[in-house]
């Protein structure tokens, strides 16, 4: 059984009187493959009745209730419930498998256990067909009508409508995917469907997926976004990506997402805005992991277990003197290597490759490339302001908007 | 406060937002710029051959309801963020999403047969015969999009699209009988003639143009244009309705002051221009095939890709550029049937050139009330719209529109019964 064939249909009375036409079927959302828990009647008397499926007796031609639609119980409407017709047809869903979108023709349902399921949803030509009624002029014409089935399983359906944007509905599917595949993902759909999936995922995982989406894009979302939402998202972003997206945004609007930013992030990113764009200071990070000189290479990696809570990339550790000058690095590596009592003093490069902040940043990724580094310290009158990982090295070079620069209508 | 964020902008707000208005300037004027194609060149010169100065009363109307329609589309691109055939499926259903895609395909394929002619009559002025040229312009179309440069492509379409100034030169080389313009802009000559009538619907058809709607709307929204700049993007879609109509109240000055007196039977824009040489001069004449050449080549490599595009994503087929034949075969094949068909069709020896231009622009007229009703009926809708509704003036100047253009194609039949 299709979708299809229950829009519309008249809804009888056991005695035979006819009530309506079906307007909406109700599925809960909390199983694998969605249990139809009501329907939406559009009653003659033009008002709208939600009978529940455990009195909905045999559908054929038409849907005959079990008992007189008078002695039903009304279902109530729950928030993690989908209406099927209203949020699903004809709209966009997310095919988890495939990372990609797709347009909803037509829903398969199936009856099990004496509950009616969905199964999946038609994307192909059969659902078209099906839908106009030309099923039966399209098989003489050779056009191949095999249906086109996606697993309900394997899909997401999304939320389009401007009002509900605040509602938090868990995408337990959409999780699985990688944050660049959400991006993907969120950059192909319309804004309110992009809002909803970043509302569904964790801080974490929505900032990660934020960093990867394309930069006009990132502006939208933010503006379109609660701001104190907007801020938590700034905050767990990493700050060289932060200060550039907040560098775009309009100027009152940055700096009220500034100030609703935890502090100590929000000073890191006002520091980092000072810098202009394309030299050293505008493409780094402030997060790196220093210690101060004198330690043993046990105590450095005991501090190092507790900043690698904050900071992503720790594969270099910089020392700096009493006074806060940059004076040497050591690498993991050279730590684990050496003996735990040896002062790092001892064995940590005095000799430290560096770029000043005010560095063009073409000149800095030459010279990761050059000195083959996983990461560059940058500095400020002998003092260290940031890093610039190979990863950001690599986007001055090969900028990661530059696949989706191929224009939207032409190229996708 | 800490005021060194702002350093990186300019301080002063009429430069930001000058600034800001250049980022998001685009949509508006090109699709202004591709509305003058050659369907458009061709109706406006023959409106100006045929009936002098009497038609210039349309274009005040013609500006503001453009504008206001205009002003529409972008607003709900910016704010869904999705493309109108998008919006018209998740509103409406398949099936009127269907019968619409059909009827933008028909209408669509005679703009490309109009754009294809086009090509065919400017070659035409310079001796280039037409199965070497309409070939090769489907090869240009066709590379465009193979090698995916269509930005860049589209950078020197619209710098040609200088050209059109040379209609305003012509138009004021014609020396026009300036009083008598201005009275006819304000003054409304009204006739029940089927002619007059079908003119009339092929300058509204032309002028605000169905597929338009639709490539507005999905500039915006591949511009990425956010809801705060909202407003400059009004003043973009604006300006571009009002650039169309001057060029168009151009191209008919010069057609009215000088073919319409002498009363020489004009078919085409190549009799224009024959006509316009010794009347205007030769320089008015080379520019007005040239500038008619211009706009016939970028509306031919813009209308058969997007007219597949909206097809195949509204009713959720595979669509790109990128992606082969197999993975797209419902994408190519319109996109590549589109370009074949037209030009076959025009390869023709002694088809009808004109016909075809006209009725295109008739086809689109009768189309446009259907595209407004869906675009009304979304953009009225809170739960796509949120506050951005329309108000009631837009809903107002837009209703008229429909009920005029559908008063004028409800007129043709009955004319041409009568």
């Amino acid at each position: 059984m299709y979708l299809s064939d229950l829009i519309k249909k008249p809804v009888i009375n056991p005695s035979g009187k006819k009530i309506g036409k079906l307007k909406d079927v109700i599925v809960s959302s909390e199983t694998a493959y969605p249990i139809i828990k009501a329907i939406m009647v559009n009653t003659s008397g033009k008002t709208v009745k939600n009978i529940p499926c455990n009195y909905i007796g045999d559908i054929g031609k038409k849907i005959i209730l079990k008992i007189p639609i008078n002695d039903i119980e009304e279902y109530t409407i729950l928030n993690n419930d989908i209406k099927l017709i209203h949020n699903v047809l004809d709209r966009q869903v997310v095919d988890i498998e495939d990372k990609k979108i797709r347009r909803v023709n037509d829903l398969k349902l199936s009856a099990k256990n004496g509950h009616y399921h969905v199964i999946g949803v038609d994307i192909g030509i059969h659902g078209i067909l099906k839908r106009l009624s030309l099923t039966r002029i399209a098989k003489p014409l050779g056009i191949n009508s095999r249906e086109d089935l996606i697993s309900w399983k394997d899909i997401d359906a999304l939320n389009s409508d401007y009002s509900n944007l605040k509602l938090k509905v868990p995408k337990q599917k959409l999780k699985k995917l990688h944050p660049a595949d959400i991006a993907d993902i969120v950059d192909q759909l319309g804004l309110n469907e992009s809002i909803t999936i970043l509302n569904s995922l964790d801080d974490e995982a929505a900032a990660d997926t934020l960093e990867e989406v394309s930069p006009e894009r990132q502006v939208i979302l933010l503006e379109g976004m609660e701001s104190q939402r907007a801020a938590e998202l700034l905050d767990e972003m990493s700050p060289d990506d932060a200060a550039d997206l907040l560098a775009d945004l309009p100027d009152d609007k940055a700096e009220e997402l500034l100030d609703l930013m935890e502090p100590e992030e929000s000073e890191d990113l006002r520091k980092l805005l000072e810098y202009p764009e394309n030299t050293a200071g505008g493409v780094m990070t402030t997060e790196f992991a220093a210690v101060e000189e004198g330690l043993t290479a046990q105590q450095v990696l005991d501090s190092l277990r507790e900043m690698a809570k904050n900071v992503e990339t720790i594969y270099y550790v910089y020392v700096l003197s009493k006074n806060g000058d940059l004076v040497g690095v050591v690498s993991i590596r050279e730590i684990l290597l050496s003996d735990p009592d040896i002062n790092i003093s001892d064995f940590m490069q005095t000799d430290v490759i560096k770029v000043d902040v005010m560095e063009d940043q073409h000149e800095v990724a030459q010279k990761i490339a050059k000195y083959n580094l996983i990461a560059l310290p940058v500095i400020e009158k002998d003092k260290i302001r940031g890093i610039i990982t190979v990863d950001d090295a690599i986007d001055i070079v090969l900028p990661t908007a530059w696949k989706k620069r191929v224009p939207r209508m032409f190229g996708r | 406060m800490d005021y060194s964020i702002f350093r990186r902008v300019f301080k002063s707000p009429a430069v930001i937002s000058f600034i800001i208005f250049l980022s998001v300037m685009g949509p508006g004027i090109i699709t202004a710029n591709v509305d003058n194609d050659a369907g458009g060149i061709t109706t406006y010169s023959l409106a100006g051959s045929q009936f002098g100065y009497d038609l210039l009363w349309t274009f005040i109307p013609m500006i503001i309801s453009l504008a206001v329609i205009q002003e529409m589309g972008v607003r709900m691109g910016i704010v869904s963020g999705k493309g109108l055939a998008d919006l018209i499926r998740e509103k409406v259903g398949i099936k009127l999403t269907f019968l619409m895609m059909i009827a933008l395909l028909l209408a669509n394929f005679g703009n490309v047969l109009a754009e294809f002619s086009g090509i065919a009559v400017s070659t035409g002025i310079f001796n280039v015969p037409r199965f070497i040229a309409l070939p090769l312009a489907a090869f240009f179309v066709w590379l465009l999009v193979v090698k995916g440069t269509y930005k860049s492509v589209e950078k020197v379409f619209l710098l040609a699209s200088a050209l059109y100034f040379s209609y305003i030169v012509a138009g004021f080389m014609a020396q026009p009988d300036w009083g008598l313009a201005a009275q006819s802009m304000i003054m409304p000559q009204i006739s029940l003639d089927a002619a007059y009538i079908t003119m009339v619907i092929g300058l509204v058809g032309t002028t605000i143009a169905p597929w338009m709607m639709f490539y507005i709307q999905s500039s915006v929204v591949e511009k990425g244009i956010s809801l705060k700049n909202l407003k400059y993007s009004k003043m973009d879609a604006v300006l571009g309705a009002i650039i169309v109509n001057i060029v168009a109240f151009f191209i008919v000055i010069a057609c009215a002051a000088t073919i319409y007196p002498t009363g020489i039977p004009v078919n085409d824009v190549a009799d224009v221009s024959m006509a316009l040489a010794p009347l205007a001069g030769q320089y008015a004449s080379i520019l007005f095939a040239f500038g008619f050449l211009n706009a016939s080549l970028f509306a031919a490599s813009i209308l058969p890709l997007s007219t597949a595009y909206y097809v195949c994503e509204s009713l959720g087929f595979e669509a790109g550029v990128s992606k082969s034949f197999k993975e797209a075969p419902v994408f190519h094949g319109l996109y590549l049937g589109l370009i074949i068909t037209a030009v076959a069709i025009i390869l023709i020896p002694s088809v009808p050139l004109l016909s075809i231009l006209y009725l295109s622009q008739v086809a689109n007229g009768i189309l446009l009330p259907f595209v407004l009703i869906l675009m009304l009926l979304i953009i009225n809708d809170k739960k796509i719209m949120g506050e951005h509704v329309n108000t009631r003036l837009f809903n107002i100047i837009a209703i008229l529109t429909v009920i005029i253009v559908m008063g004028l194609s409800i007129g043709l039949v009955a004319t041409s019964l009568l």
